[in-house]
């Protein structure tokens, strides 16, 4: 199990080469990785092996010994392949997208590191493992986010990503905690042999963490404000690894812990919430953002109604489509000298980055034969279980079409200003790679992630599919009603956040300062000791004679003390 | 083995007395606590490999002087805190060199020394370097009153305690550690004789009513004073707390554990909403401290092995990451002379090795997997969740403050664009670079390995 050394050390050697050096350095060893994980891939796919191997003991504790190591089962595999795979092809791509920026052999190797930490949080086979690169992601992403460090925008939609995440990672770490003192253990496997039943307040402290890392309902706000970031970046953050691992927690975690209600919940709502958002948005990369965040929602909904192999599957589909239309949306903006406006972008020739657009949103759609449709429709139907999952889920597919037509629409069918493009050949083919794979992918999923098979979507998805197209090919301009102000105003979700809780906090600091430490502490402790010393001083002044008062006081702690004992 | 604990025990005082008997320092300091370092470590690498679990003793000097594997840790972090301020105050006076080694022969007394009247000598006596190093080496007029506040704050606590001291005395018979170990008090006394040891422990500590005196303290502070100060001061009322408190005092200490839980885990709270409205980086880092100090308490006085070794490697840890951190501010103000984090902008570009350097510093500080802050934070949770869940989440809310504050101070100095104000950037240097790197590698290895530490205590 080569890769995630191969991953990692990618930047130990790439700091001391040039620029380009490191580069390729960073590029092969992501190569390798693809190569190394589709053997594995093949032999616990097809082969049906599993696999474990221990590697080093982190840390020993009592009873507890965490020993990290690797395990190869076939959810695993499949999801390291699908990590490496827009991994290798997301940093041939930022090589050519990034050529123009400075510090570009950080920028490689952080992109590796992140890569590494998310292989290490897939092949974990406990919890702690688990948080190593739980964090590590995190942590890159604020680098990656806030790379462009001269705008401010950057610096703040950085610290935001983090400062939401670390939320969630309290949760995490808190379901660590009662998961240690429940079952004794934080492996995995000891503890899905010694569960009685599932644990509900550990379920909740997990889906806290879920939630933030998602971007699930209430807590996407820093989706959207990363889009600051490079391109790039923003493809590997979104699509494959970041926003996936919530979900691939629970995934993995699925018998352990409870709250399942609250998954449904959560996936259910966030479909339409989030999705709601897209239809407002006027910036491509805001647009496929809340897109991921709504199909975030299929992926939790489908994990709380207890079919978490589609859920892997539509992780997998859904993050190949989605990186891949991240990186056309990527070229546009780019041969368009960085604007990021669906209303300037319309005009211009057909290209390459172009026609990924349109894989990609009709992938994101469920049009049918593309890969995503197989996961989703699976989902829609898997739904069936409780009502509100099924409303939710269909309304999801009309929003889904709704706003991926419009952008469609906008960017290529539309005319606008023409102006010079610039296309990078390089940029084309890793865009024309990862399509293929996305549109293929479909039919090899369905070789091995399902036992039964049925290629039927309802009419009832067709037909709010099809009112999603007609909606948003008639009206696409959108007018500020009463719900479309709410909207327009996300839901005021930042609003709340930021003027209750983040303002507040940060106003109660100040209070505390100023009225607390500042005048009371201090008033009772520095002043007030200071008068008390100087009134005694006068007293004892005025009576006289100092030594006899210290002897006294010297007698009296002694005898004190005796009639204690 | 006494001979080579003896020497370890002398060697600062020499060190000091022939600083000051000659004209310069010259290497004399470095060549001193150099000694204690490795005679310390070598000392600790006998009880990782050995798994020695006795203590050694020196019986022969009037009062014992014995390490276990309690004292172990603190003292080895003093060597290394010490050896590392003397190397990066290398070339200037004499004077803070000779503080600094006898602060360290007093330093290592309080953590090895088995007689509690001799706890408290040495305990009271490390405030005269300190308020040395602080009155005379300070940048602003205001250290005098800083130093009151240090003075007064920390009296009063010793003096109660003093008074506790006299009545365990009194009521056993015996100064020794060993004797007081096994003695169980009346109904009474006990109660008494805890709170009034454990207010002296909480100013020292300090959890929130009595904490004013330190953000002030470290704010006039030289950089080395900081550094003893956060590095080791703060830590000795851990280490009093977990040897008189939990050690002499247990049942009462069972008994008044919610006290702890509150106090810690408003100081959690409220240190952390604090340390988000201060301007002045190194009042940051001593809120920061704060912050961190409150989970100490909460994880010791759970009452569990896994808290308990997670309070002892938050000490540790914790120690290394805020020394190193304020070194990193010391280097700032000896650059720009100033310490307002609004004058900085954009250090990022001019400074490079500086700002990644820090960053690996704030992500200690946050508890970032890998580093020694995590392992703690994630062994105190593990100690008080299986307490009660309720404190549990409490803290971690401070811990989400302190991503909080420590991302913000990061963003704020060393992203964004170049003020005006700065007009020409030097990065670390050498010197600087050699004082600031071992803490960083102790902060790693401790997080990557933390069981050899964890097996020593």
């Amino acid at each position: 199990m080569m890769p995630i050394i191969g991953g990692v050390i990618g930047l130990g050697y790439g700091r001391k080469i040039g620029v380009e050096g490191s580069s390729k350095i960073n590029i092969r060893s992501m190569r390798w990785s693809v190569v190394l994980i589709s053997m594995e891939l093949y032999e616990s796919v097809i082969e049906g092996v599993k696999k474990e191997v221990k590697m080093w003991e982190w840390m020993r504790e009592g009873v507890e010994r965490v020993e990290c190591g690797v395990i190869s089962e076939k959810e695993v595999i499949s999801m390291m392949w699908m990590v490496v795979v827009v991994g290798s092809i997301v940093s041939e791509y930022s090589r050519s997208y990034m050529k123009e920026e400075g510090e570009r052999v950080r920028f490689m190797s952080i992109v590796n590191i992140f890569i590494g930490s998310m292989l290490i949080l897939v092949v974990s086979e406990n919890m702690l493992q688990m948080y190593i690169g739980w964090e590590g992601i995190g942590i890159c992403s604020y680098i990656l986010i806030s790379y462009w460090s001269r705008r401010k925008e950057t610096g703040k939609a950085g610290m935001k990503a983090m400062v939401i995440n670390r939320i969630g990672d309290m949760g995490i770490m808190l379901g660590i905690g009662k998961g240690y003192v429940s079952y004794g253990s934080v492996s995995y496997g000891v503890m899905k042999s010694v569960v009685m039943e599932e644990d509900k307040i550990m379920g909740i402290m997990i889906i806290m963490g879920v939630m933030t890392k998602s971007s699930q309902m209430g807590m996407q706000t820093w989706l959207s404000d990363a889009m600051e970031g490079p391109t790039p970046v923003s493809a590997l953050i979104h699509a494959a690894t970041l926003v996936t691992a919530g979900v691939y927690v629970v995934i993995r975690m699925e018998g352990i812990i409870g709250g399942k209600g609250i998954m449904i919940g959560i996936g259910g709502g966030s479909i339409v919430y989030i999705g709601m958002l897209g239809i407002y948005a006027q910036d491509i990369k805001k647009i496929i953002a809340y897109s991921t965040g709504s199909q975030l929602g299929y992926m939790v909904l489908s994990v709380g109604v207890g079919s978490s192999n589609n859920s892997i599957s539509h992780v997998i589909n859904h993050g190949m489509v989605k990186a891949m239309l991240f990186m056309s949306a990527g070229g546009i903006i780019h041969s368009r000298m960085e604007e990021q406006d669906i209303r300037k972008l319309g005009g211009g020739r057909m290209n390459v980055s172009k026609m990924g657009v349109i894989i990609g949103s009709m992938g994101i759609m469920g049009i049918e034969y593309s890969s995503v449709y197989e996961s989703k429709e699976e989902i829609i139907r898997e739904s069936s279980m409780s009502r509100y999952g099924e409303i939710s889920s269909v309304m999801g597919v009309g929003i889904t079409s709704y706003y991926s037509i419009r952008m469609i629409k906008r960017v290529i069918v539309s005319e606008g200003k023409k102006k010079k493009e610039e296309v990078e050949e390089k940029m084309e083919e890793s865009i024309m790679k990862l399509s293929m794979i996305g549109v293929v992918m479909g039919y090899l999923s369905k070789e091995w992630e399902r036992e039964s098979w049925e290629m039927e979507l309802g009419v009832r998805e067709k037909v709010v599919m099809m009112i999603g197209i007609i909606m948003g090919i008639v009206k696409d301009k959108i007018k500020e009603r009463k719900i479309g102000r709410i909207i327009g105003k996300k839901w005021y979700n930042e609003v709340w956040q930021n003027r209750w809780i983040g303002s507040k906090i940060e106003l109660m600091g100040r209070e505390i300062v100023e009225g607390i430490d500042r005048k009371i502490l201090e008033e009772c402790g520095r002043k007030g000791s200071k008068e008390i010393m100087e009134v005694m001083e006068k007293r004892i002044r005025r009576r006289g004679n100092v030594s006899k008062y210290s002897m006294g006081m010297i007698i009296g702690i002694i005898m004190w003390g005796w009639s204690c004992g | 083995m006494g001979m080579e604990l003896w020497i370890g025990m002398i060697s600062p005082w020499i060190g000091g007395i022939m600083i000051g008997m000659s004209k310069r320092s010259g290497r004399k300091g470095i060549i001193a606590s150099g000694i204690v370092w490795i005679i310390m470590t070598r000392e600790l690498v006998k009880r990782i490999r050995e798994e020695r679990k006795v203590e050694e003793r020196i019986e022969n000097i009037g009062y014992e002087i014995g390490v276990d594997g309690m004292s172990i840790g603190f003292m080895w972090l003093t060597s290394v805190l010490i050896s590392v301020s003397i190397l990066s105050e290398y070339r200037k006076e004499k004077g803070s060199q000779e503080q600094l080694l006898i602060m360290e022969g007093i330093l290592l007394e309080v953590f090895s020394v088995r007689d509690i009247i001799g706890f408290y000598i040495s305990y009271e006596g490390v405030l005269i370097p300190m308020i040395m190093m602080v009155g005379r080496g300070g940048s602003r007029e205001r250290r005098i009153r800083a130093v009151y506040m240090l003075i007064i704050y920390t009296l009063v606590g010793s003096m109660i305690m003093l008074m506790g001291i006299i009545v365990m005395y009194v009521s056993v018979g015996s100064t020794s550690y060993e004797v007081l170990m096994n003695v169980e008090y009346k109904e009474g006394i006990g109660k008494w004789l805890w709170w009034s040891i454990m207010i002296s422990m909480m100013i020292k500590m300090p959890l929130i009513p009595v904490h004013v005196w330190l953000p002030e303290v470290h704010a006039e502070a030289p950089t080395v004073g900081s550094v003893m100060l956060a590095g080791i001061m703060l830590k000795m009322g851990g280490y009093g707390m977990l040897r008189i408190g939990i050690g002499m005092l247990s049942e009462e200490s069972v008994y008044n554990s919610p006290v702890i839980y509150t106090m810690s885990v408003i100081s959690g709270i409220y240190g952390g909403m604090s340390t988000i409205s201060q301007i002045d980086w190194k009042k940051i880092i001593a809120y920061s401290s704060i912050v961190h100090m409150g989970m100490v308490g909460v994880g010791m006085y759970s009452m569990r092995r896994e808290g308990y070794s997670g309070s002892i490697m938050m000490m540790i840890s914790h120690g290394i990451i805020s020394s190193g951190m304020f070194m990193i501010v010391g280097m700032m103000y000896e650059r720009y002379k100033t310490r307002i984090i609004k004058y900085y902008s954009g250090m990022e570009e001019g400074m490079p090795i500086m700002s990644r350097i820090m960053w690996m510093l704030c992500m200690g500080n946050m508890g970032v997997p890998l580093t020694s802050g995590y392992v703690s934070e994630m062994w105190i949770m593990w100690g008080i969740m299986s307490v009660s869940k309720e404190i549990g989440v409490m803290m971690s809310i401070s811990m989400i403050l302190t991503v909080v504050y420590t991302i913000w101070m990061y963003n704020r100095v060393y992203k964004g664009i170049k003020k005006e104000y700065i007009k020409k950037e030097m990065d670390i240097s050498r010197r600087e670079y050699n004082s600031i790197s071992p803490l960083v590698v102790i902060m790693i290895i401790m997080g990557v390995k933390p069981s050899i530490w964890s097996e020593v205590w």
